[in-house]
């Protein structure tokens, strides 16, 4: 349990490959020289799936043999060594909780519980929900996850995250790198997969949200996210770019449904990385995939911490608005 | 004679995993009840109060019709709750004078007893009239609009949050009942999928991942994962230990290879699948059973089936494994003994 010292909180959910390699602890350092004298008032916390796709990776010993080819045995023309580790990590990561339906809903009991505590904590520190202010900052395969858990939390009254019955609403959701479309445009050709994805849903992608009625009696949505905000690189393919090329079909939009004004979008140049070529880019995700650096600062369009130094200035006034 | 005691042992293993426990003495319910009363009571004054503050039915007669729907609910609910705590003589924790005793035994009767007390349905449960009336409630308290004049009036978040304390009080308590279950969830996730489960080989993922995940027993429910794994595994570290044929100890010890099909039953009782050595002999994570299909001749690394075949069953506590084979050959039936693992890991 942590003590809040004002109605303000965020949680940190990392993105596609090794957790162990992601330092919540540095987020928050970073975090919190951003916020600079405001930094007291928040609250940190950081989610971390991936012990369970590995725990579903180890059980399935046939898949550790998938992720050895994947690391030895994909060439690429020109380059030395193999992409490997993060391309293999990013497929079984994407794989199990998209394809698998015990592992998904381990992950959502997983992540819901830390949404419970985080309001539990918030309640027990004397702000209700109707009063807290959480941000919630996620990155590539964590937007995955977060688009699909903020809608169960807005239609399952049961887990007390309700937006209209229980009056939580997320101040901020920061999508950096969001394959939310990505998925839905791979998944929604995949008849096989379980049920219950909801980016796969009829329509466009939304808002999670709880119908309610306005003081007429007439019905309106309650939508648990006050700001929603879709950042992505534009040489970043997970964010649904592709050499600088926006691709509709894997670029999340969420459009606006009043009372939601919709998401706003941020598309970061990263000309400076120099990339103009598959080859370019191949050999850029190779350097950082040999370092073992999965989403590290150096010139990784994919790279969290980039995402987070690009839009400092942002941050702050998002978290404290 | 040796198929009865098969019988026998599989019988005492089924009793041990599925026996129902004896029923724990149903906690005294009579604080909870109080408190029950009390809370019904103080969410009826809080909202009355903030229906006042507003003139709610001046503002929203949509929502001042809705609120007074709820508001009769909960106090039919406390009126009868308050009866039955009088006339049972179990008002403890609590003034008895607050408590009416004009409730005849018909609204007492009226009551359903297991919604309040320890049950504890009243504040965590969906669908029933009382359940729809809290969450209206709550809604009501919520409401962004209404929200907007209750602080225009009072001034102060504080002052609000004050006032709508009952309902917060409701939500810590379902928050809780989350966290909890939820917590049963990742820990029976854990036990099926976690370090100490069985291994799965290429054809059991397959077919347990994807095909499986939508039948019952083996599909997740909203408690978690369903009890059940797909078997079907080539075995050849079973160690021959009867001749039951013969009716002697083997004399030599020999190895013998078989295909297994079958079922894993994963244990989620509390207390079952502990990671000692000790804890996985006495209360396992799982247990197995289901049936085999062995060599004609011992050996290791045979193809089941192949140059004649003996059919039999197999079952497990845990890691420990025994099986029976020669249902078709009694003369070389034998009783074998293995442990839980893959020998080529990723095939078998």
């Amino acid at each position: 349990m942590k003590s809040w010292t004002s109605s303000r909180a965020v949680l940190f959910v990392h993105g596609i490959g090794d957790s162990t390699q992601v330092n919540y602890q540095s987020m928050e350092l970073r975090l919190r020289e951003i916020l600079g004298s405001d930094s007291g008032k928040f609250a940190y916390y950081g989610y971390a799936y991936d012990k369970y796709n590995d725990m579903f990776k180890d059980k399935a010993q046939a898949t550790a043999t998938l992720t050895k080819a994947i690391r030895d045995h994909i060439p690429v023309e020109g380059i030395e060594g193999p992409p490997g580790n993060a391309i293999a990590e990013f497929l079984l990561d994407v794989l199990w909780p998209i394809a698998v339906a015990d592992a998904r809903l381990l992950i959502q009991a997983d992540y819901i519980k830390t949404l419970q505590q985080m309001v539990k904590d918030g309640i027990a520190s004397g702000f209700p929900a109707a009063d807290q202010k959480i941000s919630i900052i996620c990155h590539s395969l964590g937007c995955f996850q977060t688009y699909e858990i903020l809608h169960r939390c807005a239609n399952e009254p049961l887990e007390g995250l309700t937006p209209a019955t229980h009056g939580v609403h997320f101040q901020n959701v920061i999508f950096m790198a969001s394959p939310v479309q990505l998925i839905r445009t791979i998944a929604g050709g995949l008849t096989l997969l379980p049920k219950g994805l909801y980016c796969l849903q009829n329509g466009p992608l939304r808002a999670p949200s709880q119908t309610s009625t306005d003081l007429n009696g007439t019905a309106f949505e309650n939508y648990s996210v006050r700001n929603w905000i879709s950042i992505a690189g534009d040489l970043d393919p997970v964010g649904g770019h592709w050499l600088g090329k926006k691709l509709k079909s894997f670029y999340m939009d969420v459009p606006a449904r009043a009372p939601f004004t919709g998401q706003q979008s941020f598309i970061d140049d990263e000309s400076l990385f120099n990339v103009h070529t598959l080859k370019d880019w191949v050999a850029l995700v190779t350097d950082i995939a040999q370092k073992k650096s999965v989403g590290s600062p150096v010139n990784d369009p994919h790279s969290w911490h980039e995402y987070i130094e690009r839009h400092a200035t942002n941050l702050k006034k998002w978290l404290l608005a | 004679m040796d198929l009865k005691r098969f019988g026998l042992i599989f019988l005492w293993l089924g009793g041990l995993i599925f026996s129902v426990p004896s029923m724990a003495r149903e906690p005294d319910k009579i604080p909870t009840l109080d408190a029950d009363y009390q809370l019904i009571s103080s969410v009826i004054d809080s909202v009355s109060k903030l229906e006042n503050l507003i003139a709610l039915d001046s503002i929203s007669p949509y929502w001042s019709g809705k609120v007074a729907r709820q508001l009769a609910i909960f106090q039919g609910n406390r009126e009868a709750l308050s009866g039955y705590i009088v006339r049972a003589g179990k008002a403890v924790g609590a003034d008895k004078s607050e408590h009416s005793n004009t409730a005849n035994w018909k609204t007492v009767l009226r009551l359903q007893k297991d919604t309040f007390g320890a049950g504890n349905e009243a504040w965590l449960g969906f669908d029933t009239p009382f359940a729809n009336a809290r969450d209206t409630l709550m809604e009501f308290v919520n409401h962004p609009d209404l929200r907007v004049k209750f602080l225009t009036v009072l001034g102060s978040d504080s002052s609000l949050n004050s006032l709508t304390r009952p309902l917060t009080e409701i939500h810590l308590m379902q928050l809780e009942a989350g966290i909890a279950r939820n917590e049963e969830k990742i820990r029976r996730y854990k036990i099926k999928y976690g370090p100490t489960s069985a291994r799965l080989n290429l054809l059991e993922t397959a077919i347990n991942y994807w095909v499986l995940q939508k039948v019952p027993m083996f599909r997740s429910t909203e408690n978690g994962p369903g009890h059940l794994e797909f078997i079907a595994a080539y075995s050849t570290a079973y160690l021959v230990m009867y001749h039951t044929g013969l009716g002697d100890f083997a004399s030599t010890p020999a190895l013998t290879s078989v295909f297994e099909c079958g079922f894993r039953y994963y244990v989620f009782k509390p207390g079952w699948g502990g990671e000692g050595i000790l804890d996985r002999m006495i209360k396992p994570a799982y247990m197995t059973f289901g049936g085999l299909l062995g060599t004609r001749d011992d050996g290791f690394l045979r193809l089941p089936g192949y140059h004649g075949a003996r059919w039999g069953v197999f079952g497990s506590w845990g890691d420990m494994k025994l099986a029976w084979q020669g249902w078709n050959d009694l003369d070389h039936s034998q009783l074998l003994v293995s442990r839980q693992f893959q020998f080529i890991p990723y095939l078998f």
